[in-house]
């Protein structure tokens, strides 16, 4: 007998003393075109299990167990009634070794499996496999199943298609903080506070393990001072490194936390949505020093007071060949923008029309920054745009945005006909001289 | 008298295209069992494709392919989900792979939810090892599916986790599916 095999009914003997049930596995076709049907039985020693052997298939129970005690009392091992009858121990052990290697030309392939496996025999690429189509909610429960797996489910990131920590929120009847989240199922969960001591409990928590373990494509932040404080306490004490995609805080508008924000984000950001209308000089600087915040390719910046803060990105552009695409956006008045570009980027300026929509070109040939604006609602701000885009063309690439949906009314068709016509220009230099002349 | 459903007039299915005979190979699991498979059903598993190519380039009869690392029962299964499988096109496996939710097939989901979860186990591990890209996916995803509103009790219980750990106090522990 291989080691093997006595290693299976030392099992099976340890199995049966312990009283637990062992399943066996029947399988049965049930027509050409569908799958097998599996059925479960519930028993020790199932004597129905078709065999390959037809002799033994044929036989009913009465006949298999008169054959099993021939062959018993032939080996000299009595019979099934002695070890019913409780003859337990060595004997039954000797007996259902005996059993085995009598058997040994039994298909197994039509017989019970012994080769069945659990969750913990997954290598942790299966389990990782398996977790990945898992709701965040599902991950969760099985992180707290066992210490290995809070290990693996905590290794293995979730996306996020958003997270929004908001105040007040519009579907709320009464004062609330609300924490919500859509998983990479596509689930969506909204966790209602009533107090702040209860967001701070559980709900604070929570985001915390979304911010160190999920990869988020859009983070809202939009809560009041007080409570934003004490969350990004929390935050900063566990030192977590965001992986967000793009970070909006617009309605509460508090520069210390978009920076702290800002300052623990890694290489993944591409968009910034905030309005730095209280920003002091100083935390601007902060700000231009971060480095994913010079990475990103899109920043949107509501009501801009401190007009060098645009010149500065215009620079930080031309002296990093920043990519095409690359886009800032931000609301300030017209002509104190257009007259300080004109003022500083004069000899950069390869195109100009009589709205000042205006190309500034770069230190590569390739590439040049757009400067074009759209009116708002506001009677002295207008929306710019500085936009790199390739070296010939004078539109913008409109980016496709969520609340985007009315703003084209705003701008009046006359400036789209204005903008496109060829006949306003007032200096267009040839663009390739551009690269000879910085 | 309405029209009978099965009538003359309804669209017949349509023939079955015409395709080249199937070739057939032996398998051998570990354990010795040899089973008979379409070699258009095992080029589904890259592991298999790789060593069939291998045959053909030096123009080799095959005639037993070996499977080493499953045994027999787990791989009549595979090569059931293959044989149904063997018209597939590989790329919709590959790009299923990267998405959020995948549709699993009425067929696929009563062959997968059938198993036991032991074997179900089993099948995902063969089909790794194999590289079977739509099986790992709709097997994967059932195994996910299975777990899903289960609470932590339910789910140690349904993987057979026999680690008992302190629940954590946050309320994260209380939601449901």
């Amino acid at each position: 007998m291989t080691p093997e095999n006595k290693k299976s009914i030392l099992q099976q003997h340890k199995t049966s003393a312990n009283g637990r049930i062992k399943s066996s596995i029947v399988t049965k076709a049930i027509a050409p075109n569908a799958p097998s049907e599996i059925f479960r039985k519930d028993e020790i020693i199932s004597h129905d299990a078709p065999t390959s052997d037809p002799m033994i298939s044929k036989l009913s129970g009465r006949e298999l167990k008169k054959m099993i005690n021939k062959e018993l009392s032939d080996h000299g091992l009595g019979s099934l009634n002695m070890m019913n009858a409780g003859v337990g121990g060595e004997l039954k052990m000797r007996i259902l070794e005996k059993l085995l290697a009598v058997s040994t030309n039994v298909d197994r392939i039509h017989s019970r499996p012994n080769y069945d496996k659990d969750w913990n025999d997954l290598s942790e690429e299966l389990k990782a496999e398996c977790m990945k189509w898992m709701s965040f909610r599902t991950r969760l429960r099985l992180r707290q199943t066992s210490k290995t797996e809070k290990q693996l489910v905590d290794s293995v990131p979730i996306n996020f298609k958003f997270v929004k920590v908001d105040q007040n929120a519009r579907y709320c009847y009464e004062k609330c903080i609300e924490l919500s989240f859509q998983d990479n199922v596509n689930q969506e969960t909204y966790l209602k506070y009533k107090d702040p001591s209860d967001f701070m409990k559980d709900g604070a928590p929570l985001l915390a393990y979304i911010l160190k373990h999920g990869k988020i494509d859009e983070f809202d932040y939009e809560i009041s001072d007080e409570l934003s404080c004490m969350t990004l306490e929390l935050l900063e004490r566990k030192n977590i490194k965001f992986c967000i995609r793009k970070f909006s805080h617009i309605d509460i508008n508090n520069f210390k936390e978009t920076l702290f924000i800002l300052a623990n984000c890694d290489e993944t950001l591409e968009e910034i949505v905030f309005d730095p209308e209280n920003g002091e000089e100083e935390d601007f600087k902060r700000l231009f020093m971060l480095p994913a915040f010079n990475k990103a390719k899109f920043v949107r910046m509501w009501t801009l007071k401190h007009p060098w803060v645009a010149l500065a990105t215009l620079e930080r552009y031309i002296h990093t060949d920043a990519e095409i695409g690359t886009e800032f956006e931000f609301n300030a008045d017209k002509m104190t923008i257009v007259d300080l570009v004109i003022k500083y980027f004069e000899d950069r300026i390869v195109y100009q029309n009589g709205d000042f929509l205006m190309k500034i070109g770069m230190n590569v040939a390739d590439r040049a920054i757009l400067i074009d604006h759209e009116y708002t609602d506001s009677f002295s701000e207008v929306t710019f745009y500085f936009t790199v885009v390739s070296a010939d063309s004078v539109r913008r690439v409109e980016r496709i945005r969520a609340d985007s949906s009315s703003s084209d009314d705003l701008i009046p068709d006359f400036k789209r006909i204005f903008k496109e016509s060829s006949d306003d220009e007032i200096y267009k230099p040839n663009v390739s001289n551009v690269s000879n002349r910085n | 008298m309405a029209p009978k459903k099965n009538s003359a007039k309804r669209p017949q299915p349509s023939t079955p295209k015409p395709s080249a005979p199937a070739r057939i190979v032996k398998v051998q699991s570990s354990d010795g069992h040899i089973l008979q498979a379409d070699v258009r059903a095992l080029l589904l598993s890259s592991t298999l494709a790789a060593t069939i190519k291998g045959y053909d380039d030096e123009n080799k009869p095959l005639e037993k392919l070996e499977v080493n690392n499953v045994v027999g029962f787990t791989l009549k299964l595979v090569l059931e989900w293959c044989e149904k499988h063997k018209e597939d096109d590989p790329a919709i496996a590959q790009a299923e792979k990267d998405k959020k939710n995948i549709f699993i097939p009425s067929w696929d989901r009563h062959f997968l939810t059938k198993l036991p979860m032991g074997n179900l186990f089993d099948l995902i591990t063969a089909a790794y090892h194999l590289d079977i890209t739509g099986l790992i996916n709709y097997g994967c995803k059932t195994v996910a599916n299975s777990a899903k509103g289960k609470s932590t009790e339910e789910m140690r219980e349904l993987f057979g986790i026999p680690e008992p750990w302190e629940q954590p106090s946050t309320s994260t522990a209380t939601w449901d599916d």
